[in-house]
């Protein structure tokens, strides 16, 4: 014991800055996922907590005369749950007058008891309410409402205009729900028990003479007691959701089977699991943050580790000479390493108590401690740290064996050999499995689900696979020599000391081989992330306008076109132009675009959608000439057309005649997804002529919109205002799935790319920051001798800008080709191609690093003209008497 | 003093202070001459500074005040490149710990201060095997620094001393590293290899063995200016 005792009093400074370093590795780590934890529980706790929100929602669209039949069953309690219902019921059973004029848009609808208590609307008997939409200035003594039957005594009392925050205390938020989007501007809302007491009172044979054939949308809410759940992962909540919306399910599917069974098919029932959306959401938003999360502690820790690791070694010299003196004084040395790494195991320790103690107390602060996820994800964090730090300890330590300088040296003479011997091992180790997995995957094509994939495709990723292996693993080992003979080729050009230079880089390298590694991979990390990152925005920016301009299509009078632009919005609109030419043949649209390259650039294609070029070339070719159209495959199947064909196109002129023009038929589509999602239409598409300038000469515009804001509405509104004539179709179903957006994990991936964009310069600065002080070291051998300060700074300058611009060129092409193999993959699995973006970001950290390379060698003198210090000494000289 | 009456070294009124938390007066003031081909040694107390004198002289040092004249010229004055000029031509260095470079063999580590001071290959090569048979390091000379032996990097270490034929060496305790025999053979060595080449040396040691291979002793005493 004394003696560990006496070893801690002599490594006091050691261990203490080993503790801080470590520590801080561990209260880094932890605090970023503490942090992550107590932002998921915050939104997580608000999504179970939230009173208002329904969490189930059904909608049954049925006549009304089942609804009058089945609404005796249905009294406000189903299947034991409380619910909330909304009824459009028909609106021919009342009669509206707005300022004395007869008024027939809006809604008629019922709302039960349970919304009648949430929203504190308190009506009684015959009392109506109005929900407006829009801010119209009507007054209640505006509005008169009629039964449209006779009915003694129950005349209808408007007593207040509201509009939709009147929902508010029942849901806090309509945005997702069904109701919403069968709410109209105007609607009568009526008390559910009101209405059935005089339907009784009137009889229900005398309502379904006024409405027998209307249909009812009942729209039902369901709140499901979550609170029990806030200490749950939300998979654990989401499944004891789905056995609660199973439940519901059921029974309406059992309830209106009954009703089937008696009368026939009369009622569609939608489920919309809000709470199971809304989990969902939120899950894949926090694996987005727990990526970055993750990447930025990778990032931390990394450069913790390498600090450590550093630190750990640099002090080996000092705990050699320590471990002599006590083995001097006939202390075992095994007993002294044991001690040694007793003591370093210790201070880990300490860390890691230490650092639980505070996340724990981080935890329990934010309320946070009873969510297991916490304490798991905590514990989970802290065992990778430790680990990690167990591991690079031990390596540490392990080394630490006293062993004679000429024995390491000795050792040191076979190392060539035995890299020799493991580049060889494990050169073929990768051969051998991607052999093996390939050869295995081509068998088993059909069984392993790769049926997709052609065999030579399957051989062309593993061929990907094995050069990008073999690039990654073997390129920072050769780099050195390829660095070496530059660097040797160029200062020969300067100077005649250039072989005792180049010895010196060597020593060094061999020296700093962990340094040189890591500053490798982690330039290779950051280029395949910043690549990654906007390769799969790039593609998701595609997908999502693609997407969204295939929402809704308008058809109007070319010369209203710029009315409509203002409505829908410039950027969420593409206009083509569109003439209809009818020819014995048939009727033919005909779509000019006036820029085809730009029209490529906003969307998206499958693979299928053309037959023969790429997209790209499709597009290009029909920009450079309107010489060029396509057309769908149907009408070329119909007139045994073939790509590269001269086709007679017909073209209506301005006196209406018929004229034709000679094209070429550039390719063939199955179908353009924002034209005509199925292609069964006589299509014809090519560029705006460039001598008809004036777009009004066409018959019609063609208008790709999104459907969102209710822009559409307004449109339509205002089409209708203007009296512009207008020909509308929305696409419920949009073509292009946007499954594959990848939109969590590139969110995720947004933060980790300026981070490192920002910080791997500065590693990478210190890690060369540190192979200077070492190479100074080195070079103090030289500058002895004679050797003048201004070669040897200008040496490392060119030493370091060449190997990092190599680095950088090689992490570059690496990076290209291990996305290329993934695209590719991807790409031979699913029709929607990716391809690789290179965008401007790409090259802001190889900038920074070339700037840091030039810098970085004239730091020392830079600090010291800075400081305006004087320089008192020059060298480092091994072993001096410091007097 | 003996042999040429001509001063190589001139030092005047050399003063050294180390500033950290606590000042520390290295050199109070020394006045010394040595003349060209005088073989002279520097005794005194640990951390008296003769290490400090010593690197004051080779111009690894700059020091706090004061002059030292080498062949006529103020090196204090001495901009970096002129030092290192200096270094390779005019001094040669001897370290206890010998201070070769480890990552070039000795052959490199001799011929190093040639191709700075740009004699020609042939040259080179002869002297090289002048000075590796005169010091009996012959078969060491594609060996690295590190595979010998204290004695044995200790003849190298004075081989890459001697190999532009400097006017003085300066050797700062040759032999502390190194038993009395091996000691015997290294002031041997130097002794008369100065005197062969009429080189002067100057030498810094704690080992009364040593002045008997000196022409003049200096002790140096603390806290005092000194004229030597």
């Amino acid at each position: 014991m004394k003696i560990t005792y006496l070893l801690s009093k002599g490594q006091r400074k050691l261990l203490v800055i080993e503790f801080i370093i470590i520590f801080s590795l561990f209260i880094g780590t932890s605090f970023l996922f503490c942090t992550y934890l107590s932002e998921y529980h915050k939104e997580y706790s608000n999504l179970v907590t939230a009173n208002n929100d329904p969490d189930y929602e059904v909608q049954a669209d049925q006549r009304f005369s089942s609804y009058l039949l089945s609404h005796s069953s249905f009294v406000g309690q189903f299947g034991g749950y409380k619910y909330q219902s909304i009824v459009n019921i028909p609106k021919s059973l009342v009669n509206v007058q707005v300022k004395n004029n007869s008024f027939d848009k809006y809604n008629l609808i019922l709302i039960n008891s349970e919304i009648n208590e949430a929203v504190n609307a308190d009506l009684h008997d015959n009392e109506i309410m109005i929900l407006l939409r829009n801010s119209d200035e009507i007054q209640v003594s505006d509005i008169s409402i009629n039964w449209n039957f006779y009915v003694e005594n129950e005349s209808l009392s408007v007593i207040n205009i509201v509009n939709e925050t009147f929902f508010k205390p029942a849901f806090s938020s309509m945005n997702n729900l069904l109701v919403n989007h069968a709410l109209q501007n105007f609607n009568i809302i009526i008390y559910e028990t009101f209405f059935f007491k005089i339907a009784q009172k009137v009889s229900y044979n005398t309502l379904l003479n006024i409405a027998a054939l209307n249909t009812t949308s009942l729209f039902s809410f369901f709140r499901w007691n979550k609170t029990e759940y806030l200490n749950s992962l939300p998979k654990r909540v989401q499944e004891a959701h789905d056995i609660w919306t199973n439940t519901i399910r059921n029974g309406f599917l059992q309830f209106y089977g009954f009703f089937d069974a008696v009368s026939g098919p009369y009622a569609q029932i939608d489920f919309n699991d809000i709470f199971a959306d809304k989990v969902s959401k939120l899950t894949q938003k926090m694996n987005a943050v727990f990526i970055s999360t993750s990447i930025i502690a990778l990032i931390i820790s990394s450069i913790f580790l390498f600090t450590t690791y550093n630190f750990l070694k640099q002090s080996q010299t000092d705990l050699r000479r320590v471990l002599k003196s006590f083995s001097e004084k006939g202390a075992s040395y095994s007993t002294l390493s044991r001690r040694i790494i007793f003591l370093h195991i210790l201070v880990s320790l300490f860390c890691l108590i230490f650092s639980l103690c505070v996340s724990f107390s981080f935890l329990f602060i934010n309320k946070i401690n009873r969510w297991s996820y916490s304490n798991l994800l905590i514990i989970i964090v802290h065992l990778i740290v430790i680990f990690l730090i167990s591991f690079f300890q031990f390596r540490l330590n392990s080394a630490v064996q006293l062993k004679e300088t000429l024995r390491e040296k000795r050792k040191r003479t076979s190392y060539s050999k035995s890299e020799i011997i493991s580049v060889i091992i494990q050169s073929s180790a990768i051969l051998v499995i991607v052999l093996t997995i390939t050869v295995f995957w081509t068998i088993n094509k059909t069984t392993l689900g790769s049926g997709g994939l052609t065999t030579g495709a399957i051989w062309l990723i593993s061929l990907g696979i094995l050069s990008f292996t073999t690039l990654l693993l073997f390129t920072p080992r050769i780099l050195p020599l390829a660095v070496k003979r530059v660097v040797n080729k160029l200062l020969s050009l300067f100077t005649d000391l250039y072989s005792f230079i180049t010895r010196l880089f060597t020593s060094i390298y061999r020296s700093k081989k962990q340094a040189w590694l890591l500053s490798f991979y982690l330039l290779f990390f950051t280029s395949f992330l910043t690549l990654s990152y906007s390769t799969l925005q790039n593609h998701q920016e595609q997908l999502y306008l693609s997407a969204k301009l295939g929402d809704a299509t308008v058809i109007i009078d070319s010369d209203a076109v710029s009315d409509v632009i203002k409505i829908g919005g410039k950027e969420n609109c593409v206009v083509s132009y569109l003439d209809t030419v009818s020819t014995v043949k048939g009727v033919f649209y005909m779509l000019y675009l006036n820029n085809p390259l730009k029209f490529y650039e906003n969307a998206f294609f499958a693979t299928e959608c053309f037959q023969e070029m790429e997209n790209y070339e499709v597009f290009n070719l029909l920009n450079s000439s309107s010489d060029y159209f396509i057309t769908s495959s149907l009408i070329a199947n119909a007139f045994y057309y073939s790509i590269g064909d001269n086709v007679s196109i017909p073209r209506t002129s301005h006196d209406f005649s018929i004229n034709y023009e000679n094209k070429i038929l550039l390719d063939i589509a199955k179908y353009l997804p924002f034209y005509f999602p199925t292609g069964d239409i006589n299509w014809y598409v090519m560029k705006q002529d460039i001598l008809k300038t004036n777009d009004t000469h066409y018959q019609f515009a063609y208008i790709s919109i999104k459907k969102d804001n209710n822009n559409i509405e307004d449109l339509i509104f205002f089409l209708d205002e203007q009296k512009i004539w207008y020909s509308i179709n929305e696409y419920d179903e949009n073509v292009l799935s946007i499954e594959n957006t990848n939109e969590s994990f590139v969110e995720g991936l947004k933060l980790p790319v300026i981070f490192i964009n920002i910080t791997i310069p500065a590693i990478l600065a210190l890690i060369l920051l540190d192979i200077q002080k070492t190479s100074k070291e080195q070079f103090s051998y030289l500058n002895l001798r004679g050797l003048k300060k201004s070669v040897s700074v200008f040496a490392i300058s060119n030493w370091f800008s060449i190997h990092m611009l190599l680095t950088i060129i090689l992490t570059m092409l690496i990076s290209i080709l291990g996305l290329q193999i993934i695209l590719f993959i991807r790409n031979s699995s699913y029709g929607l191609p990716v391809t690789l973006n290179i965008s401007s970001v790409f090259f802001v950290t190889p900038l920074i690093l070339i700037i840091v390379t030039l810098v970085v060698p004239y730091s020392s003198s830079l600090l010291l003209r800075i400081m305006g210090q004087k320089q008192s000494s020059k060298f480092i000289i091994k072993g001096d008497n410091n007097e | 003093m003996s042999k040429n009456t001509q001063p190589i070294v001139q030092i005047v009124d050399l003063v050294q202070i180390y500033k950290g938390k606590v000042e520390t007066i290295a050199l109070p003031g020394i006045n010394l001459k040595i003349n060209r081909g005088e073989r002279v040694v520097i005794r005194g107390k640990s951390g008296i500074g003769k290490t400090t004198l010593l690197h004051c002289l080779a111009g690894i040092l700059k020091p706090s005040a004061g002059k030292i004249i080498i062949e006529n010229r103020n090196i204090v004055d001495f901009n970096e490149d002129q030092l290192a000029d200096y270094r390779c031509t005019t001094v040669g260095l001897i370290y206890q710990s010998y201070n070769l470079a480890p990552f070039l063999t000795v052959e490199e580590n001799i011929e190093f201060p040639m191709v700075i001071a740009k004699i020609r290959r042939e040259k080179r090569k002869d002297r090289i095997l002048e000075l590796v048979d005169l010091l009996e390091i012959e078969r060491y000379l594609n060996q690295k620094p590190p595979y010998l032996s204290g004695g044995e990097q200790q003849r190298v270490a004075i081989a890459v001393a001697l190999a532009n034929k400097p006017a003085i060496i300066l050797a700062d305790e040759p032999t502390g590293n190194l038993d009395t025999e091996t000691s015997d053979q290294v002031y041997k060595l130097l002794s008369n290899m100065c005197i062969a080449h009429n080189t002067t040396l100057v030498m810094a040691s704690h080992d009364p063995e040593a002045k008997s291979y000196a022409d003049r002793e200096i002790v140096l005493s603390k806290l005092k200016s000194h004229d030597l």
